[in-house]
């Protein structure tokens, strides 16, 4: 079921995954993923909670750690050696559901930190950079504020443009905008579809239908740690073939 | 008479019910009732306070013990414990007040150091995921805060430091002597030092190697020790060689193959040898470079050697002076004392100082422009280094005088400043004054039954000092523990998703976060801390609590000195109070 639609994808994918298992003490929560992700490719993974789609995402940049199979990240297989690990990190960018600003900092400089430390950036370069991100994320007026002073939608907005000013060539989001209020939730879409318009890699959990029809290239349908249905957007939603998928779809549409 | 009601409903009875209506909304009215009650309290409270006062004053006034503070510059009469030399019993009361409190502040000083250094550790131990160490840390915790702090304090006088030996079977370190260091030794640090840099670049394939290591310079030097007991040097049938021998064949085997072993059974796969050889024996094996294999190969070689004799064992000779004395009269360490050239020397140090201050901010703005990492501070470090070194060098080239004066056999002898070093007959006065180096450190030097050189830690203040700073570092690290565990994982996961490194996250994410939390009740336990040092006087540690009670007992003017002892301790826990506020508005979060 791997790259269903590599025919649009001529590259070498950028993330392959073969056979990864993991457990969480006897509780197996991925039974044997396989998948490959193109450059450009934009992955939208759904599934009922508990499917196990949070925590493949997070095996990905090793915020979690698969015990079996092999994850290959941009040529560089994911094991326990601290630098292969932080050379994938730099690659890819997280954003998480509860948006995990640091919120000591201003979103100027939330934005800043990483590329300072990370990248090794110049100050003044690293706070261009973030004003630019701002912009293009629209809140470029917020940056001396704190994130407690901001709405749940302008932070995940900035921590879209914290993830993006490591200049990453994959980026994960884990259920973006599960936290938000549903006046925000269209305002961090917007950024995100823009973001897939502009040729980024994109792995996407998600609960948004819409937003899976419109962008997605590929959708997986994840189910007790399996990966149960996959295709295109439109195979998926008009003609899905596993039964688990049309209770899904028959319960949420 | 009508009630209190509401008048608007009878508007009929006219200018008196307007009146009236104007007395009850006032009475009633919740914030003359507030005004009214705080006014009621303040004259209960002066009526009690002025009662007990008046009492007390006329009962004392009865006795002749009028509160006054005329009496702190009378004479004391009494000895404390632990002075500086200006203070005896013809000082003042005021005086003996003085040597109280700087005691106090001492042993509140240092333990507040030591607390804070010692419960940060503990409780960043205490989170390990190490089990050994979590668990010690736990035991520590629990044992140590759940004693009361009176007992420990005994425990710490009475059973630990009064059971040292008497002065003049003093536990020195190190052992006066000579010490004969085997070049092996330096040897083995270098290696284990290569092998630890390895191992930190965080290649798995190294712990094993590293383990393997220290296995095998345990067992060489146990093997070594043994072989040397054995009578001569020797046959190659005695069986000491042979043991020799097979063990260190075995160690090189096992150098050779068990990283690649134990990475096979991690791994499930060979271990790549880097350079395409096929895998020997069916499992892969280390590269020939791989520095425990070398090691061993040498060590096999250089034991063999020095096992037939075929060369000498190189070893320092290092004459070694006891430093530090421990006996139950105290603690005494070398002192460190400026001599005539010390200014001079100072002077470059100070140069040295500014050229650091300079580098640092010119660096500091390098790294912000062009975002090129500088280790500027190393470089700082160095230029004071270098400008102390130089100082020390120039400053100890300029000439002294060649000859001095010194009493021998009770007559004063002119002769030369080596030939009466050489003799022992320069004193401790005498060489600050004709010394070539700035600093000098005098070793304790034992007079009858004290010291006259050395510093002096007596059994009360080390007791004291322990008790405190054990006691109050197991709260310490409890808030410590707590104060991390209160940052949202999210944060460290956010953190290490940006490739932030794990020490850069602990500084720039946890750290401060977590001090948010830990800062006002850490100010908690200073403050106890500080205040629980009055202990003291159950052991005779001559604080400021001791010593007001002796100026109270003699003079009779136990208000005043109360009144005293409570404004010294205010004014100690004020000045702490103030310090943990200060900091902690600056960790404040900005929330909307």
């Amino acid at each position: 079921m791997t790259g269903t639609s590599a025919a649009r994808f001529h590259d070498e994918p950028i993330i392959t995954c073969r056979k990864v298992n993991k457990w969480f003490g006897d509780f197996h929560v991925l039974k044997d993923i396989s998948v490959d992700v193109f450059p450009q490719e934009v992955v939208v993974i759904i599934g009922p909670s508990g499917s196990g789609k949070s925590t493949f995402i997070r095996c990905i940049n090793r915020l979690e750690e698969h015990q079996e199979g092999e994850i290959i990240v941009d040529g560089i297989e994911l094991g326990h050696n601290v630098r292969d690990i932080a050379a994938i990190r730099r690659e890819i960018g997280m954003v998480f559901q509860q948006f995990n600003l640091f919120p000591h900092l201003t979103v100027l400089e939330n934005i800043s930190l990483a590329q300072r430390w990370v990248r090794h950036r110049p100050h003044d370069e690293a706070d261009q950079r973030a004003m630019q991100l701002l912009e293009r994320v629209g809140i470029p007026e917020q940056a001396g504020k704190y994130p407690g002073q901001l709405s749940g939608g302008q932070q995940q907005r900035v921590a879209i443009a914290r993830a993006l000013a490591m200049d990453p060539k994959i980026m994960l989001f884990d259920e973006p905008t599960s936290a938000l209020d549903p006046e925000m939730i269209k305002e961090v879409l917007d950024v995100m579809k823009t973001l897939a318009l502009s040729g980024m890699t994109m792995l996407v959990v998600t609960h948004e239908m819409g937003f899976a029809r419109e962008v997605a290239d590929r959708v997986l349908f994840f189910d007790m740690g399996r990966i149960v249905e996959a295709g295109t957007p439109e195979h998926f939603f008009e003609d899905p073939q596993h039964e688990r998928t049309k209770l899904f779809l028959s319960q949420i549409l | 008479m009508r009630g209190p009601g509401p008048s608007r409903k009878t508007p009929s009875s006219g200018a008196y019910a307007t009146v009236w209506h104007e007395i009850t909304s006032f009475v009633f009215d919740l914030r003359f009732i507030q005004v009214l009650g705080q006014i009621a309290v303040v004259i209960v409270l002066v009526t009690l306070v002025s009662r007990v006062v008046t009492d007390m004053l006329l009962a004392l006034n009865q006795q002749g013990l009028t509160p006054n503070f005329d009496f702190f510059l009378n004479r004391s009469g009494f000895d404390v414990a632990e002075a500086p030399s200006w203070y005896s019993a013809n000082s003042s009361y005021w005086e003996a007040f003085q040597v109280g409190l700087v005691n106090t502040l001492r042993v509140v000083i240092a333990g507040l150091i030591a607390t804070t250094v010692l419960g940060v550790l503990v409780g960043i131990f205490l989170l390990s995921s190490n089990w050994l160490v979590r668990t010690i840390s736990k035991v520590y915790v629990e044992i140590l805060r759940n004693t009361p702090l009176l007992v420990q304090l005994f425990v710490w006088y009475f059973i630990v430091i009064l059971s040292l030996p008497v002065l003049n079977d003093a536990v020195t370190l190190p052992q006066e002597g000579v010490l004969l260091l085997p070049i092996r030794l330096a040897l083995y640090a270098l290696v284990l030092i290569l092998a630890l840099r390895q191992f930190r670049q965080g290649d798995p394939r190294r712990l094993p190697v590293l383990i393997g290591l220290l296995a095998a310079v345990a067992a060489i030097e146990i093997g070594l020790s043994g072989a040397q007991l054995l009578p001569a040097r020797g046959a190659i049938d005695s069986p000491a060689f042979l043991v020799y021998l097979a063990a260190s064949l075995l160690l090189l085997g096992a150098a050779w193959f068990l990283p690649a072993v134990i990475w096979q059974s991690r791994h499930g796969e060979a271990l790549p040898n880097g350079n395409g050889e096929p895998p020997l024996l069916g499992v892969g094996y280390s590269r020939v470079r791989d520095p425990l294999a070398a090691f061993l190969a040498g060590q096999l070689a250089g034991g063999l050697i020095a096992y037939f004799g075929l060369a000498p064992v190189t070893a320092l000779r290092v004459e070694v002076y006891p430093l530090v004395y421990l006996s139950n009269r105290g603690i005494f360490l070398p002192e460190i004392m400026l001599t005539a050239r010390f200014n001079e020397w100072a002077a470059f140090a100070g140069l040295g100082l500014l050229a650091a201050g300079v580098i640092w901010a010119y660096y500091g703005r390098v790294m912000e422009t062009t975002g090129r990492a500088v280790p500027r501070l190393r470089y700082a470090a160095l230029a004071v280094l270098a400008c102390a070194a130089l100082g020390w060098l120039l400053v100890a080239m300029e000439p002294g005088p060649e000859i001095i004066t010194v009493e021998q056999d009770g007559a004063a002898v002119v002769m030369s400043l080596d030939e009466a070093r050489a003799q022992g007959l320069v004193s401790l006065q005498d060489e600050l004054l004709v010394s070539r180096s700035p600093l000098i450190v005098a070793r304790p030097e034992r007079k009858g039954l004290r010291f006259a050189v050395g510093i002096e830690i007596t059994p009360e203040f080390m007791s004291l000092f322990l008790g405190l700073t054990i006691y109050t570092s197991t709260f310490i690290a409890e808030i410590v523990r707590a104060g991390i565990l209160a940052v949202p994982h999210g944060q460290i996961e956010a953190a290490r998703a940006l490739g932030l490194s794990q020490s850069q996250t602990l500084r720039m994410v946890i750290l401060p976060q977590a001090l948010r939390v830990i800062i006002p009740p850490l100010g908690n336990q200073y403050l106890n801390l500080a205040k629980n040092s009055s202990l003291a006087i159950a052991i005779g540690f001559a604080d400021f609590y001791q010593v007001a009670t002796t100026v109270m007992n003699q003079s009779g003017q136990s208000v005043t000195g109360i009144s005293v002892v409570m404004l010294a301790y205010l004014a100690i826990s004020l000045a702490i109070a103030g310090g943990t506020n200060w900091v902690n508005r600056r960790f404040q979060l900005v929330t909307r």
